[in-house]
């Protein structure tokens, strides 16, 4: 008892010197696993493993610590007072372990330790000389998480006024269930990308870069890549459960960090089929990869610095400067490795002379450039030509420096016959190219935005808001492109497609679009979906009514391309399955098909050799993200509608008639709850009962929580939000949404998750029974599964009984009478300062939104232009009151530069696939010349014979 | 366990340490085994048995100790291995013999299979046509057959060298002692070397699907069927 007693009285100091302690079992982790690179005995490498599993222990121990802290209320702990009170029930407690900054902190270090201890379990004996980085640049990762919270985000430090009676609680925000899931979810996502980062930098170092890591990292790659995209879903379905404001995505800035990794590990998940078939894009690969982890680290950085205001605000603190010490030396490590690498890379002869020129020549030009472009910033032209003259500056530099590394390279080196080559443009590879393309001009677009605040108050010193409305008009013509490309891209085969073929190939799908696209105007407008949506212009002038006009017909084509989707997928397959049957090779038990066609169709997916079985499940993923987009053009069709009703009277919104029935009040410990009772009818015939609330906390009666009420459909949901009921005459005062298809995102998740679980089976091992096999995937697949309910199931359980699902006092019900003022409302932000990011059309504070409002109102009345009304506003209170950028001067730069930049890869990426299609040249006489081998006749038969035997061997 | 095994070796330094017999190793092998499978099991309980009994506090305490201990047993593992105290697992200490470079070679053969391989899928599925079709096929099979070409001419004096040095260790045991017998397997193993090579390998060829197997091959890989009639026909 004495001792249990001791290790209480001094768990914070325990805490800490455990912290300590990883950080020297780290250290010693990384200095073996490195002495075993360098001298690659196994014996060294034995050590390091075992090193790396002590190091996954005791992280493991240092986090139940804290777990015991909060189960046992240690309020000396600040963490544990800040975050945790006294009547929190045990899950909450747990959750308020990711809840907090310096919590999250450990908590990701945990779930990298998770990845560690599987990464080198699963390496075991494969994968002999990579494993010792992979397993040093983990453990790097690791101290510098280590360093962070020893100094400067310690989760165990105490109060310094001593401990509390009691706790301050966890943020009714976060007291949630899909704010139990959202986060974990979401890391293990982020802390995924740290693995093919690790073995990217492993293959960089040995230099061995040809498909080993690739193939290595695969699995791992995919799995981090499914988790960005279920956490992002969930983040979704967590802002529109419980916000209440209506919609999912609001282009924060912490949204916006968590989805760039996932847009750059999009492209490396198709462009790494390319270096596995061709041995090209070996540099670009290895790019996608270092900035996937870049940016994972970069997202926490900017929203943790507090240096964008966001709506996920975290206490401003030291461990932003950490963060970009990491960062500067991440790309300085990165930089210097692929320089390093840059012969291999390029597949050229690698000499010390021509390493030591690579990573001179991209050092000293960006040690020469620094003090050059900071003089370039101190001259007295104006901004906008400083920033031309430095753009000019570094590009040429940086060209010059290329050109220069390789010129030295390629001295007296034949390159011509080496030269990467492909057979047609009309080809996988080349949609993959492009789809690559798209993929990074949607991060470089949405890069630029979010860190548009810090560029322009840099610039001018004025800082801008950058708002949804901006987004969503930009980015629209870039996500269906990007559709388009989907399905475009998917028709193509390797190598070339021959024109006869893709002309087959595009009919069906055409056809479709051309019939969806007509259909839509047909029909579209008579059952509540018109084709063509028109929406406020974001600017004046010829900019913004194109915007305006091509965002306007975004509903159909967004429709359109996705049944031209939808036709690739199913024609895809039907191909497959036709040539299945033709070639006979269909073994799938007649019985499954029987049962519905699914088990059949998951079967024959799950039977089909690696190559092909990832392609197919890629369809599937891909179907996923049709659905997805089916959902996002939902959008467009929303309605708002505001009601004040009396008991017993009816609201008629588009098809639904909803009743409003009675009001009642339930109470318990904590608060009193006041429900409005809904009743839903479409057609005449009763759907179901809402049930809005408002619930009243005893500790802060004057600031009334409001509980959303939804009715999922396929069609559409019904979202209602009880603004206030007044307690004489009992009239409610509503908000009703009618949001379209957004159920079709959360089914397009699922959808896209079984696609991953496709890709990710497990293959079938030399000396494996196939029964053997399935049971693996089965039992894997049925794990994630039970995991996954049970990790849903168990809080929500709790929250349907005691803590349905709080929302803040932040978030309330703002009266917005048409649509006119929404737009207006929604273009401008909230200056009251408590808030951090709110636009008018959400902020219910009364202290700055509400005058404001009506005082726009009046404005309104008084027949005052949008544009009026926007410039009164930004004259009172800045830019930055503004939620959309001005599109004057320098501000221009927001949308200049993604465009710009997106051209310049258009360019680079014509001249890439130009000098490849040279490149192919050579290679035809030789395979025309075929004299040559001809004439060793009775070795061509051998070889021959030998060939097709490996090619039989070799899975399809 | 293994640390206490462990510290009272180094707190006698004057003792010599026990020549570590493969009796020893394989007792610390299965100490090791028993170590990590038995800790985890045994905190687990614990913490489970606690957990009903005094609480979810106590618990998370058994679940920090057992780790704690698991830590401690890790570094102790991983100090001992590299000090060369511990034994390496088998195939560890098999596998410290292999470790090759790039195989530049390999991986271009590699990627022109896959692309043959991509191409004959493509055209299964339609998407390249026959024409085509033919050209790649030809072209990439003759980039193969000069890759896989190379690759025996590099291999060629390696697998010559082993020959003699076959043939030495032969001759000094005594078991080829007159230079015509030991002339006589050179000859059938060069035969045997160009005979894989060539089509009339001996191998059988799958009477259901066709399939070509190895020589020695009982059940068709590709099928399953037995291959004992196809091996009597090709016999006879």
């Amino acid at each position: 008892m004495s001792i249990l007693h001791l290790f209480g009285s001094t768990l914070p100091v325990f805490g800490f010197s455990l912290l300590l302690g990883v950080m020297v079992v780290a250290s010693y982790t990384f200095a073996v696993a490195l002495a075993a690179g360098s001298s690659g005995r196994p014996r060294t490498l034995q050590a390091a493993r075992f090193g790396a599993y002590g190091t996954v222990a005791l992280i493991a121990v240092a986090v139940v610590c804290l777990a015991y802290a909060f189960v046992t209320h240690d309020f000396r702990i600040r963490y544990v007072a800040h975050y945790s009170d006294r009547s929190m029930p045990l899950e909450y407690l747990l959750t308020a372990l990711w809840g907090g900054q310096d919590g999250s902190l450990l908590w990701w270090m945990f779930l990298l330790s998770v990845y560690i201890g599987a990464c080198v379990r699963w390496l075991g004996n494969k994968h002999l000389e990579l494993q010792p980085y992979v397993i040093a640049t983990l453990m790097a990762i690791v101290l510098f998480f280590c360093v962070l919270m020893a100094f400067a985000a310690n989760p165990f430090a105490t109060n310094i006024a001593g401990a509390r009676a009691d706790g301050e609680g966890l943020n009714p925000l976060l007291q949630n269930y899909w704010m139990v899931i959202h986060p974990p979810c979401l890391y293990t996502g982020f802390v995924g990308c740290s693995v093919p980062f690790a073995f990217a930098v492993a293959a960089l170092v040995t230099g061995r870069l040809d498909h080993e890591w690739i193939v290595a990292s695969r699995k791992w790659t995919l799995f981090a890549w499914m988790f960005l995209a279920i956490g992002n879903t969930l983040g979704m379905v967590w802002a529109y459960e419980e916000l209440g404001w209506g919609g999912y995505w609001g282009w924060d800035p912490v949204e916006n960090a968590a989805f760039m990794p996932f847009l750059t590990a999009s492209a490396y998940v198709h462009s790494n089929m390319i270096q596995e078939r061709r041995g090209l894009l070996k540099v670009w690969n290895v790019f996608l990869i270092i900035l996937t982890f870049f940016l994972t680290i970069f997202g926490t950085f900017l929203t943790r610095s507090g240096m964008i205001a966001s709506v996920h605000s975290f206490a401003q603190s030291s461990i932003g400067t950490y963060f970009a010490a990491f960062l500067l030396l991440l790309l300085a490590f990165g930089t210097t490795l692929v320089l390093w690498r840059w012969p291999e890379l390029r597949d050229l002869e690698p000499s010390p002379r021509t390493r030591r020129a690579a990573v001179a020549a991209g050092w000293i030009v960006i040690l020469a450039c620094l003090p050059g472009l900071a003089v370039i910033w101190r001259t007295p032209l104006s901004v906008g030509w400083r920033v031309c003259l430095i753009a000019f500056v570094a590009g040429g530099a940086v060209f010059v420096a290329l050109e220069i590394v390789f010129r030295r390279m390629t001295v007296g080196v034949d390159v011509k016959g080496k030269r990467p080559h492909i057979e047609s443009a009309l080809s996988r590879e080349f949609t993959f190219l492009l789809n690559n393309w798209v993929l990074l001009s949607l991060l470089f677009f949405i890069l630029i935005a979010t860190t548009f605040p810090l560029i322009s108050e840099a610039l001018t010193g004025d800082k801008v808001t950058v708002g949804p409305l901006f987004y969503k008009a930009w980015v629209q013509p870039l996500g269906l492109v990007l559709l388009l490309l989907m399905g475009v891209g998917t028709l193509f085969g390797w190598k070339k497609t021959s024109p006869d073929g893709l002309k087959r190939a595009f009919r069906a799908p055409l056809i479709t679009l051309g019939i969806a696209a007509v259909l839509h105007l047909v029909i579209g407008k008579a059952i509540g979906f018109p084709a063509i949506v028109y929406s406020e212009a974001i600017y004046p002038g010829a900019i913004g009514s194109g915007l305006r006009a091509f965002n306007a017909i975004t509903p159909m084509l967004g429709f359109s391309l996705c049944a031209f989707n939808a036709a690739v997928i199913v024609q895809e397959f039907v191909m497959l399955f036709r040539s299945r049957a033709k070639m006979q090779s269909d073994r799938t038990p007649k019985v499954l098909w029987w049962l519905g066609g699914l088990p059949g169709f998951a079967y024959t997916l799950l039977s089909l050799p690696p190559a092909s079985r990832r392609r197919y499940g890629g369809y599937v993923v891909h179907l996923g993200i049709v659905l997805m987009f089916i959902g996002f053009t939902g959008q467009s069709w929303n309605t708002d509608r505001e009601a004040s009703l009396s008991p017993g009277q009816s609201y008629q919104v588009s098809d639904y008639k909803l009743t409003y029935v009675r009001e009642h009040m339930e109470v318990d410990n904590n608060k009193r709850m006041l429900f409005a009772d809904v009743d839903v009818y479409k057609g005449g015939s009763y759907i179901g009962r809402l049930e809005p609330a408002k619930f009243i906390y005893k500790k802060q009666p004057d600031s009334p929580t409001t509980e959303v009420a939804i009715q999922h459909r396929l069609g559409d949901d019904i979202y209602v939000i009880v603004g206030s009921i007044n307690p004489e005459t009992k009239i409610a005062a509503f908000q009703i949404h009618t949001n379209p298809l957004v159920s079709w995102i959360w089914i397009g998740c699922v959808v896209l998750i079984l696609g991953s679980f496709v890709c990710m089976w497990p293959q079938l091992e030399l000396g494996e029974s196939r029964v053997w096999l399935g049971a693996r995937g089965a039992a894997a697949t049925a794990a994630s599964v039970l995991m996954g309910i049970m990790l849903a199931a168990t809080p929500a359980a709790r929250a349907q009984t005691t803590m349905p699902g709080m929302t803040g006092p932040s978030v309330g019900t703002v009266h917005i009478e048409s649509d006119f003022e929404r737009g207006i409302f929604e273009s401008l932000r909230c200056m009251c300062g408590d808030c951090q990011r709110d636009l008018l059309s959400t902020c219910p504070c009364s202290v700055f939104a509400e005058p404001e409002r009506e005082k726009i109102r009046a404005k309104i009345k008084a027949g005052e232009t949008r544009e009026q009304i926007l410039a009164e506003y930004t004259a009172e209170y800045g830019p930055e009151a503004v939620a959309i950028p001005p599109n004057t001067g320098v501000f221009r730069a927001i949308w200049v530069v993604p465009v710009l930049g997106i051209a310049l890869g258009a360019i680079g990426l014509g001249r890439m696939v130009r000098r490849w299609r040279q490149g192919d040249a050579p290679v035809a006489p030789a395979a025309a010349g075929k004299p040559g081998a001809a004439k060793d006749g009775p070795a061509k038969d051998a070889y021959d014979t030998r060939l097709d035997d490996e090619l039989k061997d070799l899975d399809g | 366990m293994a640390e206490r095994k462990g510290k009272t070796r180094s707190t006698e330094p004057v003792k010599p340490p026990p020549p570590a017999t493969p009796d020893n190793d394989e007792s610390e092998r299965s100490l090791g085994r028993l170590v990590s499978r038995g800790l985890p099991v045994a905190c687990l309980a614990g913490a489970i048995v606690v957990g009903m009994v005094a609480g979810v506090g106590s618990a998370l305490l058994i679940v920090a100790g057992g780790a704690l201990l698991g830590t401690i047993a890790l570094l102790w593992a991983s100090v001992r291995t590299l000090s060369g105290d511990a034994p390496l697992s088998l195939e560890l200490e098999a596998l410290s013999a292999q470790r090759h470079g790039v195989d530049a070679l390999g991986e271009q053969k590699r990627r022109v299979l896959r692309a043959l391989k991509d191409l004959e899928s493509e055209h299964e599925v339609g998407k390249i046509d026959d024409g085509d079709y033919g050209t790649f096929v030809a072209r990439y099979r003759e980039e193969a057959k000069a890759v896989m070409r190379k690759m025996d001419l590099r291999v060629a004096p390696l697998r010559d060298e082993a020959e003699r040095v076959a043939q030495e260790y032969l001759a000094k045991r005594g078991l080829a002692p007159d230079v015509g017998k030991a002339e006589k397997p050179k000859v059938q193993a060069k035969a045997a070397v160009s005979e894989d090579a060539s089509p009339a390998s001996g191998r059988v060829s799958c009477a259901t699907c066709s399939t070509s197997n190895e020589p020695d091959a009982a059940f068709c890989k590709k099928c399953g069927s037995s291959l004992a009639a196809g091996k009597n026909d090709a016999n006879a």
